[in-house]
């Protein structure tokens, strides 16, 4: 038995499993898109022609593009705050954000559709303290949908913020300020700068990931915050209308696929150079 | 020579057009200690690891004990190795280590426990059974390693670079205990170390690789005084070189600008030579003669380092080359030197190699 | 007031503060509700009691799909965990081009949406009446958590030295006998960190559970969304607080075995 062999039985399994029910119903997925009714391109002329349609890819990018300033303008302060806390309040933080990637997001999602919804804990204290008078709509809406995305998709942001953060000399600081910079000029100009790289890895990753969020929108979002996975999700379920989920489907995968190559080579173009 | 316990028989290992090593030929006596001596990436550990079963051979042969060793897979091959940083299992304790080539052989528990402790008493760490692997110094940790490695009484065992972690003093240390292991067991050792002093201290006999090829095997005193390719002469000790043509090539002897030497390896006559001299072959005489030096050169001072039981004097020949002298503190007092000043070298014809430029 | 460390200290503070309230509070609140004498999801509950979880148990529809998610979960993370080690350990002995393109199929279900991957998989499986059985769900659970054990098998590979395995071959182990004394020891801990990983993924599940299940074969979460979508009591928040603390128990267990692998393996 060379190793080579041996290789082979220990992978075989899993490629075979991979292969069989993953590659190919994704293929399958392909090809349906561009075979029915007839074989050609009019399911994706659908998607991009119509206004429904159109509208959903809006939301899908605007949601998404929102998230990712979200986490951004939240995760900032927070990773700075992590960096230059004591241990003990770091690793309570850490924990804290990271129990995202522990816990399911239908969980998450319904605990804040309790509190927010019309007869949710936030309304009810309002209207018992006597604040507001009619319940607020906080729920089924861009803010609803936010709201949970950001709480979810924020340690993407932070971590890598984090990592970048931590490894930043403090005297880079000092020395922009001895030089005669104000500290907002030595934050906007020396600072910021030097954390680019977490904050692009951070927003890449938080907007390719929401592109595809499924659960937070349908639970916590409007009529018109339908996001692109929500739609392949109806046409499937109520219509049995494959031809256009598949052509939704691979919209959506190329779409990420493309993303993700044309940021990560600015990545590599801007690495080089400095 | 007896019937040798390890025969390398024209062994080779290319990757693709790269040869990782060539033409090793090497007979091993029972109960001789081996060094493989070369830079890294000169194929003395690709030989180690062909002889251990890692690596498959290309070309040619191995033999141990008459018989081939080929077709033995590494488990079955019954040869003991230290591995470079030890490589103990980090989820055993020592007693567990060296216990584990004694239970894939099937030994029995009772006499597991008994040889266990034997070896380790052997490497002076009685005791120190229950302990993790980690919980151990440096050295320590390199002597469990020799225990594993030597407690299933291999008829072979190969230690590969098994110092090279350890500071020099703890190093010096333990080259004399592994001697002593080896003397009081009578194993036969294959020790590979890119170390020259180390190797020469230790060594009953030493490969020099280089370039994946053995340049030359011989002992220790024969490899340093009678070299028979530059790269040994230059790899082994300090030596200086005057580069020319051979001239006046007669059985032994030539020539090299002048200056005559005993041939190290066949040459023909103008063909590009060294002539190898060591430093402390190389006479400063200033006016005092020494007794039985036939040949002379003349330079210049370049620089006299003071180094206690010593003196060591840079000299720049005529031609720019440079070239270093040592010499002993009482004889160093006769011949007082001064930077810038000429000086007059000697040195004894059958003290210089003449060797192949290459 | 700018360059007063009080200040900034403070803000600090409130800033820590305000992101363990968004972050905590809504679990918080969850749980706190599911021991709620009230019949509403009201909050601070009226009194505390156990009824919910009592409904919970009592209720063969939840009770059925607890069992259903476990048994899906169970064999999915086992044959995830087998799969993905053996996947692990091949491609870290492999160099070529080959190993990485594998290695990145074997993660695309990670990487690209869930949603094509539950599309593409209702769509085949479908056909091959592997829809609304569990043994569909669990095919389908298998190539969602199998990226999980991969790549933290593949972390501690990477770590891992070699020349263990080749002192074990020289000292006379043959090579299965080396995995199962060598290797598989000190790799432990990271596959059962990748199991747990799984076992969380499994239960956790929704999207794929959601188009491969019937009302016959149901598992949890796919129960709840439904439930969510009609008319919601403290029931949902009974289980919401079990598949939390399932995650929290998942989480605790893979620290313990980290810190204990930190202290025998030293890898």
């Amino acid at each position: 038995m060379t190793l080579k062999n041996r290789n082979l039985w220990l992978i075989a399994p899993a490629v075979t499993l991979i292969g069989v029910c993953f590659l190919y119903p994704v293929l399958w997925l392909l090809q349906r898109s561009v075979s029915e009714p007839v074989w050609g391109l009019q399911n994706y002329e659908t998607v991009f022609g119509k206004a429904v349609y159109v509208g959903v890819l809006w939301n899908t990018a605007s949601i998404a593009g929102a998230t990712t300033l979200l986490c951004a303008l939240i995760g900032f302060p927070v990773a700075y705050s992590m960096v230059h806390s004591r241990p003990w309040i770091r690793k309570l933080l850490i924990f804290v954000v990271l129990i995202p990637f522990w816990t399911s997001i239908l969980v998450r999602s319904f605990a804040w559709l309790v509190i927010l919804q019309r007869g949710g804990i936030i309304n009810d204290l309002l209207i018992g303290i006597g604040l507001i008078a009619q319940p607020l709509d906080l729920v089924y809406n861009r803010f609803g949908v936010l709201l949970g995305m950001v709480q979810i998709l924020l340690p993407f942001m932070v971590f890598p913020l984090f990592s970048v953060m931590a490894r930043i000399d403090g005297s880079f600081f000092k020395a922009a300020t001895n030089l005669g910079a104000n500290p907002l000029r030595a934050f906007f100009r020396v600072y910021l700068p030097l954390t680019m790289p977490g904050l692009a890895t951070g927003a890449m990753l938080v907007f390719i990931i929401s592109l595809g969020y499924f659960i937070t929108p349908e639970m916590l979002g409007g009529r018109g915050d339908t996001m692109i996975a929500q739609l392949i999700f109806q046409r499937i379920d109520e219509f049995g209308d494959w031809p256009l989920a598949s052509a939704l489907a691979i919209v959506l995968l190329v779409g990420t696929g493309l993303l993700f190559i044309v940021i990560n080579s600015i990545f590599k173009l801007r690495g080089g150079r400095s | 020579m007896t019937e040798p316990l390890l025969k390398l028989d024209n062994i080779g290992k290319a990757y693709g057009a790269v040869d990782a090593a060539k033409d090793i030929n090497l007979d091993v006596a029972p109960g001789e200690f081996v060094t493989f001596l070369g830079p890294s990436g000169s194929g003395k550990t690709t030989t180690l690891m062909m002889v251990a079963g890692f690596t498959e051979p290309t070309a040619g042969h191995i033999h141990l004990g008459g018989k081939p060793l080929d077709p033995i897979p590494v488990w079955k091959r019954d040869i003991g190795m230290v591995f470079q940083h030890y490589a103990l299992f980090p989820h055993m304790s020592v007693a567990q280590n060296v216990s584990f080539p004694l239970e894939m052989r099937g030994v029995s528990k009772r006499d597991r426990k008994q040889q266990v402790e034997q070896a380790l008493e052997m490497v002076g760490l009685s005791g120190f059974g229950k302990r993790l692997p980690k919980e151990l110094s440096g050295g320590q940790q390199q002597r469990v390693a020799l225990a594993r490695a030597m407690v299933f009484r291999p008829s072979l065992l190969l230690m590969d670079e098994p110092l090279g972690a350890l500071d020099k003093k703890l190093r010096e240390h333990m080259q004399l205990e592994i001697m002593h292991l080896h003397k009081n067991m009578g194993t036969t050792v294959i020790y590979v170390t890119h170390d020259q002093e180390e190797a020469l201290v230790m060594s009953d006999r030493i490969a020099v690789f280089n370039n994946g090829r053995i340049e030359q095997i011989g002992s220790p005193r024969d490899l340093y005084e009678a070299p028979q390719t530059k790269f040994v002469a230059d790899f082994i000790g300090e030596t200086n070189f005057i580069t020319g043509k051979a001239e006046a090539v007669s059985g032994q002897g030539a020539r090299v600008r002048g200056l005559a030497g005993q041939l190290g390896t066949d040459l023909n006559e103008g063909a590009p030579a060294v002539l190898a001299i060591r430093p402390e072959r190389l006479h400063v005489v200033n006016g005092h003669a020494v007794e039985g030096d036939d040949n002379s050169l003349s330079g210049t001072v370049r620089e006299v380092i003071y180094l206690g039981q010593s003196r060591k004097a840079i000299i720049a020949l005529e031609d720019g080359t440079e070239v270093s002298a040592l010499e002993q503190a009482a004889q160093a007092e006769a011949t007082a030197l001064e930077v810038g000043a000429p000086a007059a070298l000697s040195f004894r014809a059958r003290d210089a190699r003449i060797l192949a430029d290459v | 007031m700018f360059y007063s460390a009080k200040f900034w200290g403070g803000l600090r503070g409130v800033i820590n503060a305000l992101l363990v309230v968004y972050m905590l509070a809504p679990l918080v609140i969850v749980l706190v509700i599911s021991f709620s004498s009230a019949l509403f999801l009201t909050f601070p509950p009226p009194g505390l009691s156990l009824q919910w979880y009592d409904k919970m148990f009592s209720n063969p529809t939840w009770s059925r799909s607890l069992i259903t998610t476990l048994k899906i979960m169970v064999p999915a993370a086992a044959i995830a965990t087998i799969l993905g080690t053996a996947a692990a350990l091949a491609l870290s002995r492999m160099q070529s081009k080959w190993a990485l393109f594998i290695r990145g199929v074997l993660m695309a279900p990670l990487i690209i949406p869930v949603i094509i991957t539950a599309a593409a998989i209702f769509g085949v499986f479908r056909i091959w009446g592997l829809y609304g059985n569990l043994q569909g769900l669990i095919l389908a659970h298998v190539i969602l958590t199998l990226p999980y054990v991969l790549s933290t098998v593949s972390a501690n590979l990477v770590m891992f030295d070699k020349r263990l395995e080749d002192a074990a071959a020289n000292c006379g182990a043959p090579p299965w006998t080396t995995f199962r004394r060598i290797t598989l020891p000190l790799i432990s801990p990271s596959v059962l960190s990748g199991m747990l990983f799984a076992m969380v993924i499994s239960f956790d599940e929704l999207v794929v559970s959601l188009f491969l299940s019937t009302p016959r074969v149901r598992p949890v979460t796919v129960q709840m969304w439904s439930n969510i979508k009609g008319d919601t009591d403290p029931t949902i928040a009974a289980i919401a607080t079990v598949l939390f603390l399932f995650s929290l128990i998942a989480l605790l267990a893979d620290g313990v075995a980290r810190r204990k692998s930190g202290r025998a393996a030293g890898l």
